[in-house]
């Protein structure tokens, strides 16, 4: 699935002022290939990630899933199908079950039970996680755990494309080199389009594809690319 | 995610949720206590209103003087009949409808006629309605009735003429092989009239009189003096509820009400003054002085009601907009794994409910349980309709916000 940006930019409006967080980004995404965006804080990275999952829509320009204007689409369901969000605390359901909290976007899309748990302790055992762990709460789990159960529910859904942001903010070097590597290798292996907001340059040495995000505005970092080639 | 997850909730959150069901069980066993108290109070009022007994007496104008009052006939055909009439036209309810267990005398002179052809001296004979019209007849006032077979105390009611005498009077007119005695009843202008009356009893310790029932005392009035002058007139109000009713559309087209204190009242205040000089006093202080009280607690009640009512809905209010507010996040994350909105608001907020309905029956329940009561249903609903707006502002809120906000936990 392409996801494409046209111009896209984004304008926070209050009382007070009015702050452009994305200005007029042209990009593409294609399938098979591991994405970094790259910036300092309050760059406009999370506000770009945010209108790629279509949780806002762009004030100006257009988001294009596979050609059609993302607000054309409904985009709970494009969420619940095709992307899927991975964030820096982890965001699990801090009452539900490791297993639980896997197979939850396939009970929202109604999958037969017994199909839907087979599925998530797949999609959780492909990550090293243990059986044993499955009807645990998350906060008993380690960072990288709770990490890799939150890339396990965006896997079972069979997403087409992973939005990533700040994924190994919260975990230390093993566990960041561990999910970089997992997320590299569902590009690599399996097609799908992993675009990782980041600020951290060791994150960034795992994609094909740098951009960098400086003051809204989206640049392409060739260098970055040629030092891995 | 269901009552599964709330329940969830309900266990990892212990504190908080013991700390909300307390406070569910303590407001509303207060609302429900509270409550049943303004219905006990009210209970207590109707109970008051059918149980004191309210008495009227037709007075002179100080209210202070019930007998000797030489009152006309129109005023006992107010207490009697059963139609009223002001200037020609009846009244849409008759001052009888208002009163029930009218006591009404009158007095006559008599000589009670010997065999041998003389008579004894003068003395009253006194009609009333009944042994309550005169005090001076009354078991507790020393007076013992002794009637003779056959008789009691609804000769009073008859037209035949019976008569109760004074035992020492039947003694001296040897009446009691006979059983009858012959009575010369004199008036002021026409000529006297002679009665034979059958005795019907003889009592001790009263006043001294012979009594007769009030239709024969009546008619014999009329025959010796050509009008009916009663000495006292009163009766039992029949509905205490209907006492302002009674006044206004009735009563007070006729009487004053006399000064309690004794001073006497200015006749202008009666609408028929220059005629009819009389008071109706209506011995209702009693009745006054409980419903007072009784309506004093259950304003103080509803003063009471109101406040813990507001402040229980105000406070359900705040809670469930903040058990709403505190679960912002889940609920945000629910959407960005692709629950619609819709769908997410009604689960949440069904959720929230049911939270709400479980806060109320448990403080229902726990009423009733206690107090062996049936619960204030219209204050737990109440409460329910606070709690589902506070969950409703919570969840309006929510909806306006980015969700990215929200699941940063920004607000």
């Amino acid at each position: 699935m392409d996801l494409k940006l046209e111009q896209a930019g984004y304008c926070y409006r209050s009382k007070y002022q009015t702050v452009e967080a994305v200005k007029d980004v042209t990009c593409t995404f294609s399938p098979g290939t591991f994405y970094a965006i790259m910036g300092k804080s309050g760059s406009g990275k999370t506000t770009l990630l945010s209108i790629l999952a279509g949780l806002m829509l762009p004030t100006s320009g257009q988001v294009l899933v596979d050609g059609i204007s993302i607000a054309e689409l409904d985009r709970p369901r494009l969420r619940l199908e095709h992307i899927s969000v991975i964030y820096q605390d982890f965001n699990l359901f801090p009452l539900l079950t490791v297993e639980e909290n896997a197979v939850y976007p396939l009970r929202l899309r109604r999958q037969r039970e017994a199909d839907a748990l087979e599925r998530a302790r797949e999609a959780l055992l492909s990550l090293d996680l243990r059986p044993e762990q499955f009807r645990r709460l998350p906060n008993t789990l380690s960072g990288g755990e709770q990490q890799r159960v939150a890339i396990a529910r965006a896997l079972v859904t069979g997403s087409d494309v992973i939005l990533a942001d700040e994924p190994t903010g919260s975990l230390d070097e093993e566990n960041s080199q561990l999910i970089l590597d997992i997320l590299r290798r569902l590009a690599r292996e399996q097609g799908r389009s992993i675009v990782v907001v980041t600020h951290d340059p060791v994150a960034a040495e795992y994609a094909s594809v740098v951009f960098r995000m400086r003051d809204g505005h989206l640049l392409e970092d060739p260098g970055a690319q040629e030092g891995r080639a | 995610m269901g009552v599964p997850y709330l329940w969830r909730q309900v266990r990892r959150r212990g504190p908080l949720s013991l700390a909300i069901a307390l406070m569910a069980l303590v407001v509303g066993g207060l609302l429900c206590t509270l409550a049943g108290a303004k219905a006990r109070t009210a209970r207590q009022m109707e109970e008051v209103y059918d149980q004191v007994p309210v008495a009227c007496a037709v007075t002179d104008l100080t209210g202070t003087q019930t007998d000797g009052l030489g009152l006309p006939e129109w005023a006992v055909n107010l207490f009697l009949s059963d139609t009223t009439t002001v200037g020609g036209k009846p009244l849409e309810r008759a001052f009888s409808s208002f009163v029930t267990d009218v006591r009404a005398k009158l007095s006559l002179k008599t000589r009670i006629v010997c065999a041998e052809g003389g008579s004894s001296g003068e003395m009253p004979l006194t009609a009333v309605t009944g042994i309550s019209a005169d005090k001076a007849l009354w078991a507790e006032n020393g007076c013992t009735i002794s009637w003779n077979e056959g008789c009691g105390e609804d000769m009073f009611q008859s037209e035949q003429p019976l008569c109760l005498l004074p035992a020492d009077a039947a003694e001296a007119a040897e009446t009691a092989e006979a059983g009858q005695i012959t009575l010369c009843v004199s008036g002021e202008y026409v000529k006297p009239v002679e009665r034979t009356f059958r005795v019907a009893g003889t009592y001790t310790g009263g006043s001294g009189d012979i009594y007769c029932s009030w239709p024969v005392g009546t008619e014999l009035s009329l025959a010796v003096n050509g009008y009916l002058l009663a000495d006292s007139l009163s009766a039992d109000i029949r509905s205490n509820r209907e006492l302002e009713q009674f006044w206004d559309s009735c009563a007070g087209l006729f009487f004053v009400r006399p000064d309690l204190e004794g001073t006497p009242v200015e006749w202008t205040a009666s609408p028929v003054y220059t005629y009819f000089p009389y008071a109706l006093l209506i011995n209702d202080t009693v009745l006054r002085q409980t419903i007072a009280g009784l309506e004093r607690n259950q304003m103080i009640l509803n003063v009471l009601v109101r406040a813990i009512l507001l402040m229980s809905l105000a406070g359900g209010a705040l809670v469930s907009f903040l058990l709403v507010r505190g679960r912002e996040r889940e609920l945000a994350l629910q959407c960005v794994l692709g629950m619609p909105r819709r769908t997410m608001f009604a689960g949440a907020f069904w959720e929230q409910f049911l939270l709400a309905l479980a806060g109320t029956a448990l403080a229902a329940g726990g009423y009733a349980l206690l107090a062996g009561a049936p619960p204030a249903w219209r204050s737990l609903g109440l409460a329910i309709a606070a709690d589902i707006i506070g969950i409703a502002a919570a969840m309006g809120g929510f909806l306006t916000r980015e969700l990215t906000a929200a699941l940063r936990g920004e607000h």
